[in-house]
């Protein structure tokens, strides 16, 4: 894993993560050979803390820290996935949780409700990120990043029916360009495409735009993010 | 175990989580688990875990960090190999 010794102080990023609870080995899960290569000793401090299911809280850590990973490879294109580098240092539960409410397959949000989410605190390096997460019967969601509101993030969660990763890949395009268009009022002029980093990129009539965009995609579930401090107006 | 035999083998490991399993035939040291096999990188601990049951080893998780393609995948299981096998 490459050093985040470079300031992210004015990082402009985010990253998400969305883990489908249907699709995961929950004996496997409990074995300690797996989840001591995915949380450290202090990390399982806090899951004796919560009261969830070990499962739950493995898939919850591995879900924020991949968010925190995206994140940051947004600013450092060579970094590697160390789930164990990541540090969930502080979790709170939700004390006013609300099922998020699905139209037609599809949840969409801007910011959250901290009351209602798993929030935490991680440190990659030097580097400081916060997160929000839903632990749903269904699905685990997070959103990473550098501010503690996270008011700004639109996001989007929805069930497909192909897992296919092709099929996921478009899905969630499709998904999250319908809502920039909603929210920016114009029609096919903007594009997603990753670049040589593996990064997703929002383009505008093929010009790279400053709104950070993240995707997830897990089995039968996709999720988007995207930072949207312009407020509602489209770069020029 | 030479590199041919473990990579033979390492394809039988990858196989339950890739859904394009006719590119396994075609997989090299450059083949990217995540990109290019389209494996879920929630299924990368996985990997690492039936590939301690498959060749008998145990990989630190040091080692885990560098396994992000199937060139570093075999040269860490050839090291784990031989350090047992010394």
């Amino acid at each position: 894993m490459l050093s985040s010794r470079r300031s992210m102080k004015k990082m402009h990023s985010i990253g998400n993560d969305i883990i489908d609870l249907e699709h995961i080995d929950k004996t496997r899960t409990k074995d300690s050979r797996f989840y001591l290569k995915i949380i450290s000793e202090s990390e399982y401090a806090l899951f004796q803390k919560q009261n969830i299911p070990l499962e739950d809280f493995l898939w919850l850590l591995w879900s924020i820290k991949e968010s925190v990973y995206k994140c940051q490879k947004r600013i450092l294109p060579g970094l590697l996935f160390s789930p164990l580098k990541i540090d969930v240092h502080q979790l709170i539960a939700p004390n006013n949780f609300r099922k998020l409410e699905f139209t037609n397959d599809s949840y969409e949000q801007t910011g959250f409700y901290a009351p209602s989410c798993w929030c935490g605190e991680i440190y990659s390096g030097s580097e400081k990120f916060y997160s929000r997460s839903f632990i749903d019967p269904r699905f685990i969601f997070t959103v990473a990043g550098t501010e503690n509101d996270l008011e700004d993030i639109c996001w989007g969660i929805r069930y497909i029916d192909d897992p296919d990763q092709d099929h996921q890949s478009r899905d969630v395009r499709d998904f999250t360009l319908k809502n920039l268009q909603k929210l920016f009022s114009c029609d096919d002029m903007l594009k997603i495409e990753k670049n040589v980093a593996g990064v997703p990129m929002l383009l505008k009539n093929l010009s790279v735009m400053d709104i950070p965009v993240s995707f997830s995609h897990h089995y039968y579930m996709v999720s988007y993010s995207f930072l949207n401090s312009k407020k509602d107006t489209l770069p020029a | 175990m030479n590199r041919h035999e473990a990579l033979n083998e390492f394809k039988k490991v990858l196989a339950p989580y890739t859904l394009h399993k006719e590119k396994l035939d075609t997989i090299g040291d450059d083949t990217d688990l995540v990109k290019d096999l389209q494996i879920n990188s929630a299924n990368l601990v996985d990997i690492i875990i039936d590939a301690e049951n498959n060749y008998h080893i145990e990989i630190d998780n040091d080692s885990v960090e560098k396994m992000y393609n199937v060139g570093s995948c075999l040269d860490v299981i050839l090291k784990k190999i031989n350090e047992k096998n010394a």
